[in-house]
């Protein structure tokens, strides 16, 4: 990582807040399918490489910019890098489709992409994400995996 | 005594044991005047002089054991200045005879006749012959005691002695290693610095205690002296401003330190500011203001990661500006001021700038400081930024600078009264303007669900907080929103009920014509919704007494008054229990004695033949409410005059009965009616068929049972009716086994010998064929806590002592896992405290992973959250059986009859991961792999949890940096 800070002063947004249990959610008989607001949840408490704060407070994630097909096991989520020639922003996709693989089912297809015209790399970023073999290498990397796992777990230690 | 000759002498100075014997008999010989202390000098003379070293030490040794035996004024002064003389001379001979010498100075200077030319003589003659710092630790402790004392003591002598006594201490301390020492000197010397002048020596003096800043100690463990770094690390603090002309030495300090990355350098360097700022006068530390503020700036702006580190340097930051205005220093605060917010402000108007919560957070410091001059700009800045253009500034902004402006005015109204009334109120009255606008919007908006309640909520959070300032103009608008908030149908905000209390105190006459009395009188016209809504505003008010009288006739009125119906009846009876729960005891006795309340109650009840059983449950909750308050002796007036004419089987008089007498006090004898009760209630319980019934007659038998005296009449009776249930029970009446339950419940509580023989009838009955659930569901009853019951007779312990007997009871069953069985006990080990279950885990352990298997899901809910509270608090049983935990735990994550149980299970896969890495990484693929499967489960509640368990399962054993 570098040491040197890329975004000094990012935006800070307020956080959404939790969701709130609904009777369909308690009642047994009723089934919940999967929805947008679902995979912010799953993502929205991400850490940022660079800050203390998570992705949804800088608006790296929002919920707008999540598809969720449930029946057709397809789901699609872009990102907005801070800033447009952000190098984190591989980091960050490479963190929500993580934090993706492990709390979504198998059946999903998941497609994580830069929202368009937000990014100076987008397409190269976006071709390194959608290779499943490079994120299986970048996983091996012990460094790498350990800058992913501080990412992702900073909700577990918050008592998520 | 001992002869002082030179044989016994020799004798004497042998070893330590006989030296302090001798000591301690020539110290009373020269008491008793046998001899004295110059005839004692004059026999010591050959070893005095002696040529060999070792025998100089041990004769200066007993003469100073000697003279720190005598008592201290023994000795005129005469006397003591020769033997200064002396110690003075002796202080010159060899190194090892110091540490004696100073044993006797030390005994020299505590007589009370020492005069203070001696002392100064001793300390000349100890500097210019002699170090501190080169004695052994014990001899430098007590050289340090000696210092303190003669500081304290001879202040104008050694005052006279100027730099040479300084710099001699300055020598003594100079280069101090040990903590027990250091502890000493830490808390003696800020009071010497600011007795003594420090000259041209105050740096030198500063220095002294500088080389220790920060502190770095750690304690040996099991170290019997109590120094911790904490406590010498504040005794330091306390010299490093121990005189004003040290501030420009402290603060550079302090500046250097909190440099550091160290977080305890850090802490320690802001406590240091803060006293520098709580013991500096202002002025001198104005001029390094400037160099602190930049030093703070960067520890909150953006704030640092510590929040220790954080609330240090606002505290700092506070106490500095507090300081300032304190002394009335207006220049010097307003200085102080204008450098921070010139640095903060324009963050404060960009709320979604990082920097603006680091920016409100010392916005509010600056405004504990000086709460007039600082508002003033705060406000300005947010009325500039609220005014802008409406269309910029969404809901989400509004929020939190409202918030920020409210925790202002809550601080402003701590400083009092006049501070309050002094903030600029042209700016006010624009904030309350604005703020009133945003509440406007409840009027214009007819669907509620466009309406942001968060807004409306902080909107009137504000107007709590400045209540006071809320102009006339702007207060007109505030009551005509609160009535469209009161009367509105769909909105119901807990704030306004605190704003109505804070207006009510301060314009009772005002918010009498303009909210109250409108409410009043429309009541009969609004919802239910509404009605309910204004009654529980209107109840807080009922204290304050220009509003007392009006809403207790509204009240009565809806609860008493012909006609009205069941549902505001109701509705207002929930209000009038709120009032008598809220109220202290006086008001509802008060209540009770001016309006007859009970009696009131009690007919509303018996001769209202239309009231439903909601009702005649609120009735009987405000009676037990109000017979609570009473005293013994009126309780059982009321109970008694009352009871004769009760039908128990009819609905009206039951719960009237459960009004006077669940409550009641335990020391009130029902001797008389006892039977009556007891047997309308068991008869009652098995015949009716209505439910709620019932409810209460088991509540209030084994209320009952549990405060009746147990004397042997009432003791038979009860022995009668377990009997009749016991019969009951032979015909296979479920009823009754529920009846016997609640009784039993009672009588376990209390330990009563009937309990054994019901708890050994249920037990039996588990094995019944029909009457088995019925009996396991007993074993709830007895064990579950209803706060609701009054059961005043509570047995020490009882508890432990119900699970002990029941584990005796159905242990044999229990090994052979009984599913009736079982399903009783683990209602009993709900109830259990930890503790027992943790003494017995070997016992229960096993028939806990049975429970986990077995097919009742209350049996598997129940021992999943045992099992959960004893994985929490890491325990050593489940950690060595999590082969057994983990796949029963794995295979209840996908049940599909119960969520709940699905959840549980996960939470406790996920709390199983706080055990060491090392014991579960055997188990990582086959759970994570698992987990998929409830990743996909078609409830949402439950996919979380298992979000949550599996990625804890990721992270065990994964590279983490820390």
């Amino acid at each position: 990582m570098p040491t040197e800070i890329e975004n000094l002063n990012p935006n800070v947004y307020s956080k959404s807040k939790e969701r709130i249990v609904t009777k369909e959610e308690t009642d047994e008989s009723i089934v919940d399918p999967f929805d947008k607001r679902e995979i912010f949840d799953l993502i929205r408490n991400i850490n940022d490489p660079e800050h203390p704060l998570t992705l949804e407070e800088l608006h790296v994630v929002q919920e707008d910019l999540i598809k969720v097909d449930d029946k057709g096991n397809n789901i699609f989520v872009n990102f907005t890098p801070t800033i447009p020639h952000c190098s984190m922003a591989t980091l960050i996709g490479l963190s929500i489709r993580v934090k993706l693989l492990r709390s979504l089912p198998p059946r999903f297809k998941v497609t994580v992409e830069i929202t368009p015209g937000t990014h100076a790399s987008e397409n190269a970023v976006n071709k390194q994400l959608a290779d499943k073999e490079r994120v299986a290498a970048a996983l091996e990397n012990k460094h790498l995996a350990e800058v992913i796992n501080q990412c992702v777990a900073a909700k577990e230690a918050m008592g998520a | 005594m001992v002869p002082l000759s030179q044989a016994c002498i020799e004798e004497a100075i042998q070893s330590e044991i006989t030296l302090k014997q001798s000591a301690e008999q020539i110290a009373k010989d020269i008491e008793n005047k046998t001899y004295d202390v110059v005839k004692l000098c004059e026999s010591l003379q050959f070893c005095l002089t002696s040529s060999s070293v070792e025998k100089r030490v041990q004769g200066t040794l007993l003469y100073s054991r000697v003279l720190a035996l005598l008592p201290n004024d023994h000795l005129n002064s005469d006397q003591v200045e020769v033997l200064s003389n002396f110690y003075a001379a002796r202080l010159k001979d060899h190194h090892n005879v110091v540490p004696a010498v100073i044993e006797g100075i030390d005994a020299l200077v505590h007589m009370k006749h020492c005069p203070g030319k001696c002392v100064v003589m001793l300390l000349q003659n100890f500097f210019l012959n002699t170090t501190c710092q080169s004695q052994l630790r014990s001899d430098r402790f007590r050289l340090f005691q000696l210092f303190k004392y003669i500081s304290e003591k001879y202040v104008e002598e050694l005052k006279a002695m100027s730099g040479d006594f300084i710099y001699g201490i300055i020598n003594s301390l100079d280069g101090e290693r040990d903590p027990r020492n250091l502890d000493f000197i830490f808390t003696f010397m800020p009071n010497f610095i600011q007795t003594y002048p420090l000259l041209h020596l105050s740096e030198e003096m500063f220095e002294v205690f500088a080389c220790y800043f920060p502190i770095d100690f750690n304690p040996t463990k099991n170290d019997p002296d109590t120094i911790t770094r904490e406590n010498l690390a504040s005794k330091l603090t306390q010299c490093l401003v121990a005189s004003p002309e040290f501030v420009e030495w402290t603060v550079a300090l302090a500046l250097e330190k909190l440099e550091s990355d160290l977080v305890v350098a850090k802490c320690d360097s802001l406590e240091l500011l803060y006293q520098a700022a709580l013991k500096f006068p202002c002025d001198l530390l104005e001029s390094h203001f400037e160099q602190i503020w930049i030093a703070l700036k960067n520890e909150l702006f953006p704030g640092s990661e510590n929040t220790d580190v954080v609330s240090y340097a606002l505290r700092t930051l506070r106490c500095i500006l507090e300081q300032a205005t304190a002394a009335s220093k207006t220049d010097i605060s307003h200085n102080y001021q204008t450098i921070i917010l010139g640095t903060i402000l324009p963050h404060l108007s960009d709320v979604n700038h990082r920097l603006f919560n680091s920016a409100s957070t010392i916005a509010l410091v600056c405004v504990a400081g000086d709460p007039v001059f600082a508002s003033e700009k705060i406000l300005n800045t947010f009325l500039i930024k609220l005014n802008e253009n409406p269309a910029t500034l969404n809901d989400d902004q509004c929020i939190r600078i409202y918030n920020i402006i409210a925790q202002m005015f809550n601080i402003i109204s701590l400083k009092g009264e006049t501070i309050f009334k002094a903030v600029n109120t042209e700016l006010c009255s624009q904030m309350h303007s604005h703020i009133i606008a945003s509440l406007k919007k409840v009027d214009a908006e007819t669907d509620s669900a466009n309406l942001n309640q968060d807004l409306l909520k902080v909107s009137l959070v504000v107007l709590i907080e400045c209540a006071p300032i809320i102009s006339e103009a702007n207060r007109v608008m505030v009551y005509r929103i609160l009535m469209s908030l009161l009367t509105n149908e769909s909105i119901d905000l807990e704030q306004t009920q605190p704003l109505l209390e804070r207006l009510g105190a301060l314009y009772p006459i005002e918010l009498q014509s303009n909210c109250i009395d409108g409410c009043i009188k429309n009541f009969g016209l609004f919802s239910n919704f509404v009605k309910e809504k204004i009654l529980s505003n209107l109840i807080p008010l009922v204290r304050q007494i220009a509003f007392t009288q009006r809403i207790l006739d509204l009240l009565y009125q809806q609860i008493f008054g012909e006609g009205v119906p069941n549902d505001v009846r109701l509705l207002s009876l929930q209000a009038l229990n709120c009032l008598l729960k809220t109220e202290d005891e006086r008001f509802v006795q008060d209540l009770q004695n001016n309006s007859e309340l009970i009696d009131k109650l009690v007919q509303l009840a018996l001769n209202n033949k239309e009231l439903n059983s909601e009702v005649l449950t609120q009735i009987a909750r405000a009676l037990s409410a109000i017979v609570q308050t009473l005293s013994i002796a009126e309780q059982y007036m009321i109970a008694t005059s009352y009871l004769c004419s009760l039908n128990l089987q009819l609905e009206s008089d039951l719960y009237v009965a459960e009004g006077l007498l669940g409550y009641l006090h335990k020391d009130i004898s029902l001797d008389d009616h006892f039977e009556r009760l007891l047997n309308d209630l068991t008869q009652l319980s098995l015949q009716s068929e209505n439910e709620g019934m019932r409810e209460v007659a088991h509540h209030l038998l084994c209320s009952l049972v549990n405060k009746i005296e147990y004397n042997d009449n009432n003791r038979g009776i009860i022995k009668r009716t377990i009997h009749k249930l016991a019969e009951a029970i032979k015909k296979e009446n479920k009823k009754a086994v529920e009846a016997l339950s609640w009784l039993g419940k009672g009588l376990v509580m209390r330990g009563s010998n009937e309990a054994g023989e019901i708890v050994e009838t249920l037990s039996e009955l588990l094995d019944h064929p029909s009457l088995s659930n019925a009996a396991s569901l007993a074993f709830e009853i007895i064990s579950s806590e209803y706060p609701q019951l009054h059961l005043p007779q509570v047995k020490f312990l009882f508890q432990q002592k119900f699970f002990h007997m029941i584990l005796a009871k159905l242990g044999h069953k229990l090994e052979q896992y009984c599913e009736n069985h079982l399903t009783a006990f683990v209602y009993v080990l709900k109830a259990t405290p930890h503790a027992v279950l943790k003494m017995n885990i070997e016992k229960i352990g096993p028939i806990l992973f049975k429970c986990l298997e077995s097919g009742n899901v209350h049996t598997q809910g129940i021992s999943l959250q045992i099992c959960e509270n004893f994985v929490k608090h890491q325990d050593d049983y489940f950690r060595s059986h999590l082969n057994h935990l983990i796949p029963a735990s794995l295979k209840l994550t996908t049940c599909n009859h119960s969520m709940k149980l699905r959840i549980s299970a996960l939470k406790l896969l996920y709390d199983i991961t706080k055990y060491p890495t090392f014991v579960l990484l055997p188990y990582k693929v086959d759970v994570v792999l698992d987990l998929a499967t409830a990743l996909d489960d078609p409830k949402r509640l439950v996919r979380n949890a298992a979000v949550q368990a599996r990625n804890a399962w990721y992270m065990i054993g994964a590279p983490k940096t820390e």
